[in-house]
């Protein structure tokens, strides 16, 4: 095909091109989205082998004492869905929760590396209970967490906490759902905001990683089932429904959706809002944990098959894009992909819509990887997903 | 508190529809001995042929009557086969079991039997495994009883009822067995259990089993020192102050470290002897000694959000056992004198098996078996040390299963 395009021609697209790129401020954007390097490591068990692996992906990022040193770093995990609900007989850390022993080495080695305050953050199903009430019930001994830094603490972001106010955090480029979001205050008091997630497909949303991770960062007393209508309700109950369905508005008190005529379905609205989320809570540091997690979804309640997987992997990187980018390369699907193409075959690309937002690219050739080569750590979530959807 | 039990007899309410006196013949092989049947020519029968026929105002000594629901997820008053919902979206679960543990704190010493009627629209023979199960795991028994339709049809000699009960007859033979293990517990729950003011400290204990929590009724007029031994909270919820002896002997326990949750109707309270470094939405915490008291801001009005409160407030890590993927469930926990042999007794109330569950008990168990009622014999099962506790992965469950625990 090349052969029949002329200089003349060539010439001819690129300019229309670019001056569709000046027009359309999306694509401006994604053609100046940031690449920065993304580490990553064969880690095949939570045991001794961890913590020397992420001190070394670390390093290899520039060294957490340049991120952290004399800063409060607020830490978003990922424990979705109820405690007591596992995949098979599995404990959660095994299949859907970030797994407690890479919060842990986190926290180790932030703390060593001169961070002021952890704070450990999570929005739990439908409780205002404190994180390490909801921990205990999974089995989890919070004191493991705690204890391994200086400073450390747990707040559970699903409402009000104990400030006075939520923060009003505003999306940088206008948003793609809402202008700006009412979060607990956790998220704007924080120097460096770390997203630390499990590597896992997602039913809405085609996978979940780094910047999925954070669609828990909203509080369910102005954006769940029990939001209230005018302020924020007092105890959050049940999902996210205002976000996912869109059947109404976030609680008055809170900014609401720039395009209620937009769709009401949530393989459009869920990958929006999340980038719009982290474009206003910016990532400073993504951990995407894929030592053991499971196929088929995002949690036990997926009615897809799921089977439990030890893929042995750890990324990292500084920009979410990038990393979750690496992410879906070692997962076996294409960063590249669109709506229609694995894993995004009913849903909106989160990282399509957050490259063009200029976050970050999804261009594996503009990142650099250090550390493992992605073809030496791939794990075929994809050709498993093949698999399953073949026979279902 | 112990369960005083042992292989024992099982009463049956002698349906109307059976007329004929060789229908005796059918309990025979049962543990069935004692009938509720009016008296005249049947009563006699009955007599003759061994049974003990029983009155409702006239019980055998040391038998008392406890009066409820059919147990089970109770479907939705909107129609159809909903399940109704709870607070937190859980299905609403009619159970028993909390009535037994409230009237066996009043007399420690009677044997329970459970009075509750079939429901027309949940009497498959599942429903009725969930009736003796539901009585059983808190070392009761429930008085057999059929609705119109069954009764008939096992008169009738129907396959399919002759089936049904034959299913019922296996489980009542599964579930006349019990031990004497005295129940572990985590919060107690202080009351009179007596009179017009103890509705809502009933419901408290109705909702505190829900949260799958364990926990022991305890009668504010059979307190002694023994009462709060093993528990790490109290729950005072009455709308009376309670006796002078028990609130002295109860602010010993907290000072001794545990915790007193009541709310002003408890009277005067001691004041902190630290400053608290707890905050709570609904709870002043008030340390003192070594222990605290949670103290309601405002009197208690929900009896759904003060036992949820509850487990919270005295922490999930004093929890001895912990469920995972059960469904609605009610675990009863029994530990023999020695401790070195526990008994897991846990309805199910989902009427299909329930797959892939585990659950975690505490301590430093070296076996487990398994027993159900379609499965009497033990069958062991895999264990796991986590932390301080093992779990345990169990086999698909329905209604009931029996854990016994080795150490």
């Amino acid at each position: 095909m090349h052969a029949c395009y002329s200089r003349r021609q060539w010439l001819k697209t690129a300019a229309a091109a670019t001056g569709a790129a000046f027009s359309d401020p999306f694509l401006h954007r994604a053609l100046s989205a940031p690449a920065r390097p993304v580490a990553v490591s064969r880690c095949m068990t939570y045991g001794p082998e961890l913590l020397p692996a992420l001190d070394k992906m670390f390093d290899q990022l520039g060294g957490l004492g340049r991120l952290v040193k004399g800063k409060t770093v607020a830490m978003k995990i990922n424990l979705t869905g109820g405690p007591s609900n596992r995949v098979g007989h599995y404990p959660c850390e095994d299949t859907h929760y970030t797994h407690p022993r890479v919060i842990a080495a986190t926290v180790h080695l932030m703390s060593k590396a001169g961070a002021r305050r952890i704070r450990l953050l999570e929005s739990p199903w439908s409780t205002a209970d404190a994180i390490e009430e909801y921990i205990l019930q999974a089995n989890w001994e919070p004191r493991d967490i705690l204890g391994a830094g200086q400073n450390v603490e747990f707040e559970n972001t699903n409402f009000l906490g104990n400030a006075k106010k939520y923060a009003r955090m505003k999306v940088p480029f206008g948003g793609y759902m809402f202008p700006a979001f009412d979060l607990n205050h956790s998220y704007n008091d924080c120097d460096v905001f770390v997203s630390i997630a499990k590597m896992k497909e997602h039913f809405t949303a085609g996978v979940t990683l780094s910047m999925k991770n954070c669609f828990g960062i909203t509080p369910a007393t102005i954006y769940g089932e029990g939001a209230g209508i005018n302020e924020p309700s007092i105890l959050p109950k049940g999902g996210r429904i205002i976000v996912h369905e869109g059947r109404r508005q976030p609680s008055k008190s809170a900014p609401s959706e720039l395009h209620p005529n937009s769709p009401r379905v949530d393989t459009y609205r869920v990958p929006r809002t999340i980038v719009d989320l982290v474009a206003a809570r910016p990532i400073d540091l993504a951990i995407v944990e894929g030592i053991k997690t499971m196929t088929g979804g995002e949690g036990p309640w997926i009615e897809e098959k799921k089977t439990v997987v030890n893929p042995g992997v750890l990324v990292a990187g500084t920009n979410c894009v990038n990393t979750d980018a690496v992410c879906m390369a070692v997962m076996g699907f294409n960063p590249m992909a669109t709506r229609g193409t694995p894993p995004f075959e009913v849903c909106d690309s989160t990282l399509e819509l957050a490259e063009k937002a200029g976050l970050g690219t999804r261009d594996l050739s503009k990142i650099e990887i250090a550390g493992t080569p992605v073809k030496q750590v791939m794990f075929d979530f994809a050709k498993i997903r093949r698999e399953r959807r073949a026979h279902a | 508190m112990k369960i005083p039990m042992g292989v024992d007899s099982t009463p049956l309410r002698w349906p109307a529809a059976w007329k004929d006196p060789g229908m005796l013949s059918l309990l025979q092989a049962t543990p069935i001995r004692y009938l509720f049947i009016d008296p005249g020519k049947l009563a006699d029968q009955a007599r003759r042929s061994g049974f003990t026929v029983v009155q409702p105002e006239a019980l055998p000594s040391g038998i008392a009557v406890v009066k409820g629901p059919w147990p089970g997820i109770r479907l939705s008053h909107m129609g159809g086969d909903r399940a109704a919902a709870g607070p937190t979206g859980e299905p609403w679960v009619d159970s028993n079991g909390w009535r037994v543990r409230a009237a066996r704190a009043v007399r420690p010493d009677a044997r329970f039997w459970v009075d509750a009627n079939p429901q027309p629209s949940r009497s498959s023979a599942e429903d009725y495994v969930l009736a003796f199960a539901d009585a059983a795991a808190h070392g009761a028994h429930w008085i057999v009883t059929l609705d119109d339709r069954l009764a008939a049809g096992i008169a009738a000699k129907k396959a399919d009822d002759m089936i049904t009960w034959k299913r019922i007859a296996q489980a009542s033979a599964f579930f006349a067995v019990n031990n004497t293990y005295t129940d572990d517990a985590v919060i107690g729950v202080l009351s009179s259990f007596t009179g017009p003011k103890v509705g809502f400290t009933n419901e408290v204990l109705n909702n505190l089993a829900r949260t799958k929590q364990q926990y022991r009724a305890i009668a504010s007029s059979r307190f002694t020192s023994a009462s709060l031994a093993g528990l790490k909270g109290v729950i005072y919820a009455d709308s009376a102050e309670p006796p002078a002896n028990v609130r002295n002997q109860v602010l010993d326990f907290v000072n001794a470290g545990e915790m007193l949750i009541t709310a002003s109707a408890w009277g005067a309270l001691p004041k902190a002897t630290a400053a608290s470094e707890r905050s709570h939405p609904r709870f002043q915490i008030r340390p003192v000694g070594k222990g605290a008291i949670a103290l309601a801001t405002t009197p208690f009005s929900d009896p759904y959000v003060v036992p949820n409160d509850a487990v919270v407030l005295i922490s999930h890590r004093q929890d001895i056992v912990r469920f995972f993927n059960t469904g609605a469930i009610t675990p009863c926990l029994y530990t023999s004198p020695d401790k070195r042999h526990a008994a897991l007794r846990t309805v199910f109330y989902s009427l299909r098996p329930v797959e892939d569950s585990t659950i975690w008990v505490k301590g430093a168990w070296r076996a487990a078996r398994i027993r159900t009622w379609n499965q009497p014999q033990p069958q062991n099962v895999k264990l796991e040390v986590r932390d301080t506790g093992v779990e345990i992965r169990l086999p698909a469950v329905a209604q009931y299963a029996l854990i016994e625990l080795e150490s």
